[in-house]
Formats: C-alpha cells, sequence, structure tokens
C-alpha cells in the first residue's frame, strides 16, 4: 500500500542499480585479465586497469553485494505492474461483493477489502520478527496507511485477529455481529467498557491496541471475512473483508466470486505458477 | 484421458461449521482453494489404471502414495491436498470405493505429512456421490 508512485519510483531505480552493478562487474573481471605490459606509454585506461586490478576482490564484493541488494529491493517491493493489478483487484472486489452498500452511498472506508502478506516485520517493538501478516494492499484510496499488524506465528495462542485465524486454519473465518463501537462516544462507562472488552475477545486483539484504534478514529467494522490466499499450494496471505455491516458477506452467495479472486490472486502473485 | 470435466458445485459440498475457539464462537468454511469444481475418471491406458482426477482454482506439484497396495493418491506436494487418485482396476474390482475411502481415512491419521482433512472429506463424498464415475469404472 502506501505511495505507489515512490514505489514505483524505487523499484526501478533498484532495477537500474542493477544493471549497471552488472555492466560494472563484467569490465571490473575483464580488467583483471588485461595485461598491462603492452600499453606504453601509461594512459588513463591503463591507470583505471592498474587501479581495478589492486582492488579487484574489494570491486567484485562491493558490485555483488549491490546485485543482490537491489534483487531484494525489488523483490520485496514486488513489480509496479503486479501491485497495480493487486489494487484493481482489491477495487473490483469492493465493488463487487459491497456494490448494494456503493450504489447506497457507503463510505468506501466502511466496507474494504485488504490483502496480508504473511512474512517478516522489521519493527524493534515487535519482536519476534517472523511470523506476521501485514497489509500490502487495500481497496479504494483512503485509510491506506499500513499500520496494523496481525501476529500469526507457528504456536498456539500466537495468532491475533480474524487473519490470523484464517491463516491457522487454512480456512476461510467469519466473525460478526460485533458491538458497533464508533458509536460508543467514552471509554468511561461500564458499558462502553464492556463492548470494547467484548470486541477484543472476539476479534483476537488486546484490548489496549482496540482502545488506541478508537482513539485514531478508525474504522471500526462490524463483520469480518478471512480467506486464505495460496501460492502454488502453499499459504501466502489473508484476504480479509471488513465491513460496518453487522452480517459478514459470507456463504454460499459469495462463494464463486471468492473462489474467482482467489483464482486470479494465486496467478498474479506466482506469473510463473 | 479421454473423459472431460463433470462440473460440481463445491458449496453443495462444504458445510460452514460454528465452532468455539478460545470461549469465541466464529464459522468457519472451507478454503476456496480446497474445494474442487470438477472432478473426471477414466481409464489410463499408459499406466494401466482408472485414473479419477479433481479440479482446484490453484496448482502446484504433485507427490505420488501408494496405499493399500491398490490405490495410489496423487497430493500436493505443499498442501497435501488430493489432486487424484489411481486404482488398480484388475485388483480392486468392485470394492474400489471402500479401498478409496480407506485410503483417503489412512492418508487423513497421518499427521506427519501435509493434509487436509476438509479437502479429504470433500473429495470423500464425491467419489461416492458421483454416479459418472461409477459409470466409467464399469466400462
Amino acid at each position: 500500500m502506501g505511495n505507489h508512485r515512490f514505489r514505483e519510483i524505487l523499484f526501478r531505480a533498484a532495477l537500474w542499480m542493477d544493471a549497471v552493478a552488472f555492466v560494472l562487474l563484467g569490465i571490473v573481471l575483464s580488467a583483471l585479465k588485461y595485461n598491462l605490459s603492452s600499453v606504453r606509454p601509461p594512459t588513463v585506461l591503463g591507470a583505471l586497469v592498474l587501479w581495478c586490478q589492486n582492488n579487484g576482490l574489494v570491486l567484485i564484493t562491493t558490485l555483488f553485494a549491490v546485485s543482490y541488494g537491489c534483487r531484494f529491493i525489488r523483490q520485496f517491493l514486488r513489480p509496479p505492474l503486479i501491485q497495480k493489478q493487486l489494487k484493481a483487484l482489491m477495487d473490483a472486489l469492493q465493488q463487487e461483493v459491497f456494490r448494494a452498500e456503493m450504489s447506497g452511498g457507503a463510505s468506501l472506508y466502511d466496507h474494504r477489502v485488504t490483502l496480508f502478506r504473511h512474512g517478516w516485520l522489521w519493527r524493534l517493538h515487535r519482536w519476534p520478527w517472523s511470523g506476521w501478516l501485514y497489509p500490502i494492499e487495500r481497496s479504494g484510496h483512503m485509510t491506506r496507511r499500513r499500520g496494523t499488524f496481525f501476529r500469526a506465528g507457528g504456536e498456539r495462542g500466537e495468532q491475533e485477529g480474524v487473519a490470523g485465524q484464517a491463516w491457522t486454519k487454512s480456512a476461510t473465518v467469519v466473525v460478526e455481529n460485533l458491538p458497533d463501537l464508533e458509536d460508543v462516544s467514552s471509554l468511561e462507562g461500564g458499558l462502553q467498557r464492556g463492548l470494547v472488552e467484548e470486541y477484543a475477545k472476539r476479534t483476537w486483539v488486546s484490548r489496549d491496541w482496540l482502545v488506541r484504534r478508537l482513539a485514531a478514529k478508525k474504522p471500526m467494522a462490524c463483520s469480518f471475512c478471512g480467506i486464505p490466499v495460496e501460492v502454488g499450494g502453499k499459504m501466502w496471505g489473508v484476504l480479509v473483508l471488513d465491513s460496518r455491516n453487522s452480517k459478514a458477506k459470507a456463504g454460499q452467495r459469495y462463494e464463486a466470486t471468492y473462489r474467482f479472486f482467489a483464482r486470479v490472486l494465486s496467478k498474479v502473485l506466482d506469473p510463473g505458477g | 484421458m479421454s473423459s472431460g470435466w463433470i462440473e460440481v458445485e463445491p458449496s453443495e459440498l462444504s458445510t460452514p461449521q460454528t465452532m468455539k475457539r478460545d470461549g469465541v464462537s466464529i464459522t468457519v468454511t472451507s478454503s476456496p482453494y480446497d474445494l474442487p469444481d470438477g472432478v473426471r475418471g477414466a481409464f489410463d491406458a499408459n499406466l494401466g489404471k482408472f485414473v479419477i482426477e479433481f479440479r482446484y482454482v490453484g496448482a502446484e506439484p504433485t507427490v505420488k502414495e501408494l496405499h493399500d497396495k491398490y490405490i495410489v493418491l496423487r497430493l500436493g506436494k505443499n498442501s497435501g491436498r488430493l489432486y487424484a487418485i489411481e486404482i488398480d482396476v484388475e485388483a480392486a474390482k468392485a470394492g474400489w470405493v471402500t479401498l478409496i475411502q480407506k485410503a483417503i481415512d489412512e492418508r487423513s491419521r497421518d499427521a506427519h505429512k501435509p493434509r487436509r482433512l476438509t479437502n479429504y472429506e470433500i473429495t470423500r463424498k464425491l467419489v461416492e456421490r458421483v454416479p459418472e464415475l461409477s459409470a466409467a469404472f464399469a466400462c
């Protein structure tokens, strides 16, 4: 998610740097084989070849490191075309499933589709860094910050959120009829506290995290549907549909739609598969 | 294989289950990847066996596992999902459905390998319920 333009520039910069490192590596390797005794009198090129020969090991190691670094960045960022396809898919799924709500004038952020990927998360306060579900794309043009992460580790009790449950079960998980926390104006009253506790328990998140979301006036869904996403038979991530409707968009009526999007997502995420 | 795919309605094979997890009630249904949307069965002259195949939304490499000397299961290398069943027609005779059920049951109990219990249950149902498979086997 985040800024697509910035990601695209970074991806292209990494691509170019990789290409330049590859060409320079070829030049350095050629220079190492060059016989300088045939060059008389000394030229600028000769001086450059001599410098390459004197620093051959450092140069080759550095260029290899730059090349691998660039490849890692590109892999992490994903090609801009794939990111655009994912965005289009999230928007299409939102429009398909929440068609009635959209035509009724509902806000885009009240009925969202988010694609979470399972992997590493580099946050000092989120140790251990492995086994997290983090958002990589979301429908609509609002609420696109990447602040929501869910633990999805291998051990029992390490799963957070509906996404974490869908990940662990490798199955579609539905939670609905949650308390409407956007109506909770203050957390002081006993009733409000009870509702927050109930919401946190039923969505497998901590009360503190929920309170912070409420304070930041983030959207509070009343139903969730988490659908596993696989690539080549391996669990890759989870698709989460959250809605202000108390009834989740799940069941036989939506199964064909989810199957279609699951198929397309797997193809987009693994074009060679 | 000569026969075409028999379309099946995946949602009819899978029923949502309501379960309690840590004291919280949730509804769980099969992953879209675990539900076959097509099945076909035909005699494979090259293998000399009757082969039942299942079609899914995803694809992956498969590995073969021998069960009960008449039945070979082709399972997803990563997921353990059931992609095909090879049956030794001559040896299995009329008891092929029972042999398949037994093989799938055995595989369900093998916790040391990747397995998809919901998928096994669904494919088991399909083998029992799709009459075209029995007709193809009889040919």
